[in-house]
């Protein structure tokens, strides 16, 4: 063996290359390995992203309607894809710390003085091509988390003087996120910035090699560089060898680093770090929650940057608008400058005064940055709006990967996924439409309650039109019928012009005629007449309501009802104003009274269609109707049927899965 | 000498672990296609016998829902198949895929053969080889008459299969 790579060696010279690839057999000095360890750790890292982002390459589509879908597909189809994408998303994380590591020990120890000012530069450049990595990285899924973050990040790019818009629109291939967008992030993070940063370790580590001979083998400047293969003759000097001596320890703390990324990976939820926040009655568990809902800007989402954009981000909302430019243009400018200057600062105010500054300008970015983050950080916590908003978007998070592993991706892309789910377009139909009036359970659908400006406060309001949480079922009718005009039904309509003939009309003279106290008919006989009514919308939980309880609902609304005793008891019929065909089989009444709504097919999903387009028809409320009617041009016919599903608890759940005792 | 042993002994150990901690992952994320689950073997209706003539082979295309990769296309051709009735409820179907290298399959009916254009390869209407490269006949699909509606319809169980090799072998 060892023949054949001598002979391989005599006609390559391939140990050489080794040697100078991976810094073999040059010595460092005995004291100081353990301080070294950030620099080998970041070339491991870098490999582990090369091979990771290939493979992710081989299921990744960069394209709007494919992007999304095939995150997904890698996540839960591809063997170790989890795993894989888990590794390079927290690979580049650790990478952004570990640099900022790197540089600390750089700077406290003053490894910038000559003939280090190169080696210092190319790695801060290499620093920044790792930062624009993360940051391109990170919309790849386009999802909402990416989507939003990188249109933050792109607004502050377009805030920069001079440059800054023409860099939007390069970044962005246009003035508007799109399928260009997608594309030259993609190119930008897997073929230019790559080849670039690979580029910049290579000159890197050729500097750090030429400095090591240089100082610890004594070799005159200028002169040729030795071959220096043998170990023993490096120890002489108090020095030992790269490999193994620091390459141990290199690989030691990458595999620290790694454990944390792993463990991380597989038990850390990476999108929620809110527990307080996390939605009840998720399609998936929390930890399959990989990946945001699909990128759609009509889905509501807070947008928040990464961290390693926060902090300008958070310095951003901190001055007033006019001055931003100083935030997002000046200020990294200013940074930059600083920190390249950091090798000149000795020839200025001296060795230890240079050393102490670029230390104190490090430490302060540091602690600065810190600051910011913690800052942002305990804000959001302390608010009870953020938590509500990453929840939901944790319950459309989990929705979308639901959906997309029951029924696959549709070919016109991810979005489609929810915005044709009752459970995610419903709500918010109902609160664009109908919130302005209605409630829902006391807010406007999508959990916001509805709230006034009273006297300079911010109150929550009751709707001037029922609230339609349960609308159809028994428990909704029978609490109707016991309080008309109580806050969640009729109670505010008569703020509504002309709703006074409704909050006062006949449903509450009926009410408080007929019913106990006043009249004759008990609590059973209103639940007994709801259900009757509630089985005409064919909701799913109105249904196996028992024969007699339909029965004494038929009697009460057609008014034969016996007490105790056996004696009929004397109330109003319900069939003198409302018709109901199971109600009141023979028609006897019809209705003819006073008009009110037919009460045929209540709640049904035909009724409410027709109810909707035309409140004020003869069959609904007729001339009384306060309710503005809602044709095709307002409301389309798509949206009102997701509406009216999501209203009637109509959309597609996973089946309960049943413990076993 | 004892100190320089070992740790060249872990350099070595975490190196192997650094290329395992790539290599094991990546092995297995790229024979994902070796695992996926074999394809549903529902069975499908292709045509009322009546309206097969004995003797004279009609193609039948199928067209369903079809999922490629994290996309479901809601309906698509996924294939197509030659019905041959033989007898008054016998039929043959055979996938109009040549076995010798995939190229789709005529029916010349002056000849009463089946012929693959690509390299001339020709079967009997029966399935099996008349001439040519191929090393195996027409590939029979799993098929039956079943009643629907009181009428007789042929059904089948849609597969493909691996060109060019001597058995008969599903793709999954
Ligand atoms: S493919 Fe049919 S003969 Fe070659």
């Amino acid at each position: 063996m060892s023949k054949v790579l001598d002979w391989l060696d005599d006609r390559t010279g391939y140990r050489g290359l080794l040697h100078a690839l991976v810094l073999l057999n040059f010595p460092v000095s005995k004291a100081a390995s353990w301080r070294y360890v950030w620099g080998g750790s970041l070339a491991l890292m870098f490999g582990v992203e090369l091979i990771t982002g290939t493979l992710l390459m081989t299921v990744y589509s960069p394209s709007e309607a494919a992007a999304w879908g095939s995150v997904q597909y890698l996540e839960t189809q591809t063997m170790f894809g989890s795993f894989v994408r888990g590794l390079h998303h927290t690979t580049s994380h650790l990478m952004l710390i570990g640099m900022v590591m790197h540089l600390l020990i750089v700077v406290v120890s003053a490894a910038y003085r000559r003939p280090k000012e190169v080696t210092y530069w190319s790695g801060l450049i290499l620093a920044s091509l790792v930062f624009a990595l993360a940051v391109t990285g990170n919309p790849l899924p386009w999802d909402q988390k990416g989507y939003q973050a990188y249109q933050i990040e792109t607004s502050i790019v377009g805030t920069m003087p001079v440059v800054g818009p023409t860099m939007k629109t390069l970044l962005i291939g246009g003035s508007e996120f799109g399928s260009l967008t997608l594309t030259r992030l993609y190119t930008l993070h897997v073929v230019v910035l790559p080849v670039l940063a690979t580029l910049l370790l290579v000159i890197h580590f050729s500097l750090v090699r030429r400095e090591k001979l240089m100082s610890n083998c004594a070799t005159k400047r200028g002169g040729d560089l030795p071959i220096v293969a043998l170990p023993q003759a490096s120890s002489d000097a108090g020095s030992l060898p790269y490999w193994p001596f620091q390459t141990s320890r290199n690989l030691l703390v990458f595999f620290i680093l790694m454990l944390i990324a792993t463990g991380v990976t597989l038990f850390g939820s990476r999108l929620f770090s809110n527990p307080e926040g996390i939605a009840a009655d998720l399609e998936l568990p929390p930890n399959e929650i990989t990946l945001q809902a699909p990128a759609d800007p009509d889905l509501p989402y807070l947008a928040r940057p990464e961290w390693y954009v926060r902090p300008l981000y958070e310095l951003r909302h901190m001055v007033p608008s006019d001055r931003e430019v100083l935030v997002t243009g000046a200020l990294p400018l200013v940074i930059v400058i600083l920190l390249s200057l950091v090798p000149f600062y000795d020839k200025v105010v001296g060795q230890t005064g240079g050393r102490g500054l670029a230390s104190i300008l490090v430490l302060g970015l540091i602690g600065g940055s810190a600051s910011l983050l913690w800052y942002g950080w305990k804000n959001d916590h302390a608010d009870p709006a953020f938590a509500k908003a990453k929840s939901q978007e944790q319950a459309l998070a989990s929705r979308a990967l639901w959906l997309a592993r029951e029924n696959g991706v549709p070919p016109d892309g991810p979005v489609a996924l929810l915005q044709n789910d009752p459970r995610v377009r419903g709500p918010l139909v109902f609160a664009e439409h109908c919130a302005g009036c209605h409630t829902w359970d006391g807010h406007d659908g999508t959990g916001k309650a509805k709230r006034e400006l009273v006297d300079g406060v911010e109150r929550p309001v009751a709707g001037t039109a029922p609230d339609l949480a349960g609308f159809g079922g028994q428990d909704w009718l029978s609490a109707f019928l016991k309080d008309p005009t109580g806050p969640k039904f009729f109670g505010q309509t008569d703020q509504i012009k002309g709703g006074e003939r409704i909050k006062n009309g006949e449903m509450r003279k009926w009410l408080e005629e007929n019913v106990k106290p006043n009249g004759p008919l008990e609590d059973r006989h209103v639940r007994a007449v709801a259900a009757l009514i509630a089985k005409e919308s064919g909701r799913g939980d109105a249904s196996g309501f028992s024969e007699e309880e339909l029965k004494l609902g038929q009697e009460v609304f057609s008014g034969d009802v016996m007490n105790a005793q056996g004696e009929p008891l004397e109330f109003a019929q319900c069939l003198q104003c409302h018709s109901l065909k199971s109600g009141d089989p023979d028609g006897s009444g019809s209705g003819g009274l006073s008009p009110a709504p037919e009460l045929d097919g209540y709640g049904s999903v035909a009724w409410l269609r027709d109810f909707v387009r035309n409140p004020g028809e003869r069959k609904f409320y007729g001339k009384k109707n306060v309710m503005p009617a809602f044709d095709t041009e307002r409301l389309s016919d798509r949206d009102l049927d997701l509406l009216l599903r999501w209203m009637r608890g109509e959309w597609a759940k996973p089946e309960v899965q049943k413990n076993a005792p | 000498m004892q100190r320089r042993s070992f740790f060249h002994w872990a350099s070595a150990m975490l190196s192997g672990a650094y290329l395992a901690l790539l290599a094991v992952p990546g092995v297995g994320f790229l024979t994902e296609p070796f695992r996926r689950k074999s394809k549903s073997s529902k069975s499908r209706k292709l045509v009322r016998v009546k309206d097969l003539e004995v003797g004279v082979p009609r193609r039948v295309v199928l067209r369903d829902q079809r999922t490629d990769a994290w996309t479901k296309y809601a309906e698509g051709t996924i294939g197509a198949v030659w019905v041959v009735r033989t007898g008054e409820s016998q039929v043959d179907v055979f996938s109009v895929v040549c076995p010798h290298l995939g190229c789709p399959v005529d029916y010349v009916a002056e000849e009463k053969q089946f012929f693959c254009p690509c390299h001339a390869a020709s079967y009997a209407a029966n399935g099996t080889t008349i001439a040519g490269p191929q090393k195996r006949g027409l590939d029979r699909l799993e098929s039956k008459i079943e009643s629907v509606g009181g009428e007789p319809w042929v059904s089948i169980v849609f597969a493909k299969f691996e060109p060019g090799i001597l058995e008969q072998v599903p793709l999954v």
